[in-house]
């Protein structure tokens, strides 16, 4: 047998029911939480480049150091290393230990 | 054959695929917007609240078991993000005062035809914030009373309490107004 409270239970769910059909599926929400994931950075993130540029910075100035004492035999090398230039070389290495950062940081989590 | 949340979520924790996270926005999205709509009274707040959870969710994926259901896990993120923005407001009353308000100033500028649901936003925010929730979750999001008492943290007994006050006071309000048309 049906009780009052049962009645105004099924009364209050079809209110609510009537009520939540008005909130459709939005594609735009979505695409606002997919902009929003993509764009985000995260405190570990923050940190952790943070941590990495830094390092990476630090063994660039140690590294520029070595490369100037640096004597090859052959002659190749040598050449090489006078057409570039060590700051060049530097540089590059510390952009590719940055890029690297950059690749897998976001692709682990946000 | 479409993945499960769980097999979904499994695949976000491991990969952090954002296309994975996506399905799992789709599926939900109208479940999370429509329970924050009714605990705040305003759907372009309901909105926000409902992306900062979402986003929240991708970030703390790792953290979900998979003991209960995902949507348990993500109604009580979309409840926690409910809680801290009226605790930003400082006091509950006085966000639901600004709730209002807004409501008012929304359903003018758009025209919005609400009819059953302004009846249910207006009965809804007589209750107290906790009644409100309870209520929500189980009438609009289709929980037990013990999905609810998971996602807010309430003991099962509580939650029932809350559920019968609430549900009193609704009833005697949507019949006062009914006898007021009469």
């Amino acid at each position: 047998m049906m009780t009052p409270e049962d009645g105004f239970d099924a009364r209050l769910s079809a209110a609510f029911d009537r009520a939540d059909a008005e909130i459709t599926p939005d594609e735009s929400f979505t695409r606002h939480v997919e902009t929003r994931l993509g764009l985000a950075l995260n405190p570990r993130t923050m940190v952790l480049g943070g941590a990495g540029a830094s390092g990476s910075a630090l063994a660039a100035s140690q590294m520029e150091r070595l490369a100037d004492g640096l004597q090859f035999d052959n002659a190749l090398l040598t050449q090489f290393f006078d057409l570039v230039g060590t700051q060049s070389i530097v540089a590059v290495v510390f952009a590719l230990v940055a890029a690297t950062f950059i690749y897998v940081l976001p692709s682990r989590r946000v | 054959m479409a993945a499960n949340d769980m097999e979904l979520a499994g695949l976000v924790a491991a990969t952090g695929d954002r296309r994975a996270f996506s399905q799992l926005v789709v599926r939900h999205q109208t479940l999370v917007r429509a329970m924050l709509t009714r605990m705040t009274g305003n759907h372009a707040l309901a909105d926000d609240l409902a992306q900062d959870a979402f986003i929240k969710a991708y970030r703390k994926i790792a953290t979900f078991s998979g003991k209960g259901s995902f949507k348990s896990w993500l109604c009580r993120i979309a409840y926690t993000e409910f809680l801290q923005s009226a605790r930003k407001r400082k006091a509950a009353a006085a966000a639901l005062e600004r709730y209002k308000a807004h409501q008012d100033i929304e359903e003018r500028q758009q025209n919005w035809d609400a009819g059953d649901a302004m009846d249910l936003d207006r009965a809804l925010s007589h209750l107290s914030e906790v009644e409100r929730t309870v209520i929500v979750l189980c009438f609009s999001s289709g929980m037990s009373h013990s999905e609810a008492a998971e996602v807010t943290g309430l003991p099962l007994g509580t939650v029932k309490s809350h559920i019968n006050r609430g549900k009193a006071k609704m009833r005697a309000l949507l019949e006062e107004k009914e006898a007021v048309q009469v």
